[in-house]
């Protein structure tokens, strides 16, 4: 069985695993924001060790925090291409749904929420991995997005919005007991054969949104509310 | 090349993203340059008005490993050879300085050699070991985009800053002169440029001085207000005049604290470094004061003069040789003080 090593650090904190096939024989997270650079090489080596390089590096290329999914995505490059492995990729907030206990249901999976606004993903969770229902975004609250799930799935709503009462209340849905890491998501999309191989110098993280951070009042007036917010700033 | 006393057999390897550009070198302590690379987001800043952190940290990501990639195949080297690996870990921006260190610490962990944190301001003077040992004790002057100082070198990592702009740096104010002159980004090169075409000297700028505080410290941010008002009142006179009379204020205010610290100071060299340093009329300065108190002013090559990989290599092979080591937990540090504090 390949071993695989899957980094993301998109929703803030950071999850590393390591697994065996569909096994994860090693996994670490850290829920603080803004860890990423301290914490994610240093428990890259704790976890691979001595032991020989692992088969292949998975990374999720957000969108959630900028400097996190930076982190993520520099170190996947540099490690898949120093240890010569192939360097395998998907969404984080892919990954994120793919981490929920196998279903049938629809998975809302969110990160980095700033005031109103967060990234989403719309995916549905079954038997193996997580099929895109439609294209991550960036959305605007209070509005409810539109989740075309088929009657009788259940709604699971994971990451940044799980945390909000009245947006799962009015959704429908329902949390998980226990927050999902997303390196754990990358470990099964790679056993569904769900990650895209990429290549090891050319990789940009996903970032949905330009370099340029408008102040928030300035934001919602050029958004009105209740719309997708397409790839703003510049 | 300093040969260094542990012989010939060390290669280093120099990461640098701590403003706008991605740098890579690669030096052995024997044979010099091996290989170099450098990426610039200073194109895409150019419509911003500025650099914007997060437009550096994004390029940083987006040319990474493979500008290491690029270096090791031009010098024909494997990972195993590297000894160390040097990274710029501050001062500088934030987020930018991130993506460098974590590509340098995520080659370290794969490789398994070791890492060692670079003071961006410290390489840029050991850019100056191209051309043979570091004399100690010696005279630093930095002038750089976003600094400007004097250091007294004593030996390896021991520095004590004797004065500093108590404003915008050097390279500021000429960015800053070469904007209200109509000149394009980086102003430095475009001033002195255009200064050389001059047919006699501008109208004399007042540089600000400091009173109270050391006679080493400098103020530059005053000689914008000065340029301004001077075009102002007098608009018959060319820019090239202008641009002169800018160049010629820096130039001078930096000569004069050089002078001054080699009156103060006995030390056996003068070391210049920064993308100021590049300048020909402010080396051609220094090099006149250096000899006049029987001593030799040294400046890296222009391209060593702006941020590069090489210098970063460079200060990594000393600080590989006094033991210092990056953490794999540690984040960059800027702010970050260069040396310690004035006598
Ligand atoms: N020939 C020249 N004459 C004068 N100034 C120059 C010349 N060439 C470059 N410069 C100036 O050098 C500065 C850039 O230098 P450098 O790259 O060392 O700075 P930085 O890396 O941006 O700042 P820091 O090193 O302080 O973080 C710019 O202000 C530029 O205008
Ligand atoms: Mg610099």
């Amino acid at each position: 069985m390949p071993r695989i090593l899957a980094l993301d650090a998109a929703a803030g904190g950071v999850s590393i695993a390591l697994a065996e096939g569909a096994r994860i024989v090693a996994y670490v997270e850290w829920r603080e924001d803004r860890m990423a650079g301290e914490r994610l090489l240093f428990w890259v080596r704790q976890i691979v060790g001595g032991a020989s390089a692992p088969g292949g590096v998975a990374v999720g290329l957000g969108p959630g925090s900028f400097t996190g999914t930076r982190v993520a995505v520099t170190a996947a490059k540099a490690l898949a291409w120093a240890w010569g492995v192939p360097l395998l990729a998907a969404s984080s907030l892919q990954a994120l749904a793919a981490a929920v206990p196998m279903g049938p249901s629809a998975v809302l999976s969110s990160t980095e929420r700033r005031g109103e606004e967060v990234y989403i993903g719309r995916y549905f969770r079954g038997q193996s991995g997580a099929e895109a229902l439609a294209e991550d975004s960036r959305w605007q609250l209070p509005n409810l997005p539109d989740m075309a799930r088929r009657p009788g799935d259940a709604l699971v709503v994971v990451g940044a919005l799980a945390a909000d009462a009245e947006f799962i209340a009015r959704m429908g849905a329902r949390t998980l007991e226990e927050e999902v890491g997303a390196a754990r998501g990358l470990v099964a999309l790679a056993t569904a054969g769900q990650l895209r191989e990429v290549d090891r110098f050319t990789l940009e993280p996903t970032y949905l949104r330009g370099p340029l951070i408008l102040p928030r009042s300035a934001m919602s007036a050029a958004h009105p509310p209740g719309r997708e917010l397409s790839n703003g700033g510049v | 090349m300093d040969e260094g006393a542990d012989g010939a057999g060390e290669l280093f390897l120099g990461i640098e993203t701590s403003c706008d550009e991605t740098a890579v070198g690669l030096v052995h302590a024997g044979q010099g340059v091996e290989g170099e690379a450098v990426a610039s987001s200073a194109g895409k800043q150019d419509r911003y008005g500025g650099i914007v952190p997060e437009v550096a940290a994004r390029e940083h990501v987006a040319v990474l490993p493979g500008l290491v990639a690029a270096v090791l195949q031009q010098a024909h080297r494997q990972p195993q050879e590297i000894t160390a690996i040097g990274v710029t870990a501050g001062p500088g921006l934030f987020g930018a300085l991130l993506v460098g260190m974590t590509a340098a610490k995520a080659l370290a962990v794969a490789w398994g050699r070791p890492l060692v944190a670079v003071h961006h301001l410290e390489a840029h003077l050991y850019a100056n070991a191209l051309s043979g040992p570091i004399m100690f004790p010696s005279l630093a002057l930095l002038v750089s985009g976003g600094h400007t100082g004097l250091w007294l070198w004593r030996g390896h990592g021991d520095l004590v800053r004797i004065g500093e702009t108590q404003d915008d740096a050097a390279g500021e104010a000429l960015d800053k002169g070469a904007r209200l002159l109509g000149l394009g980004y980086p102003g430095g090169p475009a001033i002195e440029r255009l200064a050389a075409t001059a047919e006699g000297p501008g109208p004399r700028l007042p540089i600000g001085h400091i009173r109270g505080g050391s006679p080493y410290d400098m103020s530059f941010s005053g000689l914008k207000t000065a340029l301004r008002q001077t075009v102002e009142r007098d608009p018959a006179v060319n820019a090239a005049r202008y641009a002169r009379s800018l160049q010629e204020a820096v130039v001078q205010a930096l000569a004069e604290r050089v002078d001054r610290a080699l009156d103060a100071f006995q030390v056996g060299a003068v070391y210049a470094a920064g993308g100021v340093a590049a300048n020909r009329v402010l080396q051609a300065r220094l090099t006149a004061i250096a000899r006049a108190h029987h001593i030799e002013a040294f400046v890296p090559e222009p391209r060593y003069c702006t941020d590069n990989g090489v210098m970063v290599a460079l200060a990594a092979r000393h600080g590989f040789l006094a033991g210092a080591r990056l953490s794999l937990e540690q984040g960059p540090r800027t702010p970050w003080p260069l040396g310690t504090e004035r006598l």
